[in-house]
């Protein structure tokens, strides 16, 4: 399976989700003018990883190297946030077949705004997110 | 210049068709006036995020312009950041068909009766349960506006006639963190 990778832009975030590695990395500011057309990708790509990569590899080899997740943001707009749960929701799908998984939310100092959002997507998907100040 | 930014209160406008190239422009704008005004990093965040929940629901639903209909000024599609009393303040306007503005009402009027946590629970629902509309809008938007400012949001529909009203709305943001 192919990596996906997308560079980030001033209104679309950095996308790089690599299969061999199991770390997948959504970084940047997301606002694209078309959410849909961004997300659905990272969301079917996502969906293969499942099918390809997962279903022929074995649980315990995630044990000591988890699949992760982070997500490093400096901004997202509101219909952002819907896809961002999307992934969220995708990867913790692992979780609950029995793989082990990570997901790191970085925020800036202070930025309580960043921190709360972290809280509430966790609380959501009912798994606990690392909380991850920015060092800048 | 910086002095006289600050004195006039008027940070950013735009005036006339918006787009979504217009929103970015907007946005550089947005960064390097907060810059020469010293701005609190986290108080520039929130100001940003505000501003493209309003500017992109301006975008998103192509509202009819003032100059295609051959009305007057005073309903061209408006923009304004200004600095008042260590407030932001945002004043955006638009056309709208009149047959949303019974929904944009009741929408306002539910986050405006809501304390933070009760927002916060609204927020989570509608992400969890909303969908993508064609248009990208999530439905949260004016929900996030009001998480992000802790203010009320004001509105006005202006009827021009039987189809159409303008739409206006004004968020405050505080200028301390």
């Amino acid at each position: 399976m192919k990596a996906l990778k997308f560079p980030a832009t001033e209104y679309s975030p950095e996308i790089d989700f690599d299969p061999v590695n199991h770390k997948f990395l959504i970084s940047g500011y997301s606002r694209p003018e078309n959410v849909r057309t961004f997300y659905y990708p990272v969301l079917e790509w996502i969906d293969n990883y499942g099918k390809e990569v997962l279903a022929s590899s074995n649980k315990a080899d995630f044990e000591k190297k988890p699949i992760n997740l982070t997500l490093k943001m400096n901004y997202f707009n509101s219909s952002s946030a819907k896809f961002l749960l999307d992934v969220i929701v995708e990867v913790h799908k692992f979780h609950l077949a029995g793989y082990n998984i990570v997901i790191n939310w970085f925020y800036d100092e202070g930025d309580d705004d960043m921190l709360e959002t972290g809280e509430d997507l966790s609380d959501m998907v009912d798994f606990p997110f690392n909380f991850i100040e920015n060092n800048n | 210049m910086c002095f006289f930014m600050v004195k006039n209160g008027i940070i950013l406008s735009h005036f006339g068709q918006l787009k979504y190239d217009t929103i970015g422009n907007l946005l550089r704008k947005l960064d390097n006036k907060m810059k020469e005004l010293s701005i609190n990093e986290l108080v520039k965040k929130k100001i940003y995020a505000v501003m493209v929940e309003c500017l992109e629901n301006i975008d998103r639903h192509k509202h009819p312009q003032s100059e295609d209909l051959n009305l007057s000024h005073e309903f061209d599609t408006k923009f304004l950041l200004e600095l008042k009393n260590n407030y932001f303040i945002i004043n955006t306007g638009n056309i709208v068909e009149n047959n949303v503005v019974g929904l944009l009402k009741k929408k306002i009027e539910t986050v405006n009766q809501l304390n933070d946590k009760d927002l916060k629970k609204l927020y989570r629902k509608v992400l969890l349960t909303g969908s993508i509309s064609e248009k990208g809008g999530a439905g949260v938007g004016i929900i996030e506006m009001a998480k992000t400012t802790q203010n009320k949001i004001e509105y006005n529909f202006k009827p021009i006639n039987k189809e159409l009203s303008y739409y206006q709305i004004k968020l405050k943001i505080s200028n301390t963190n």
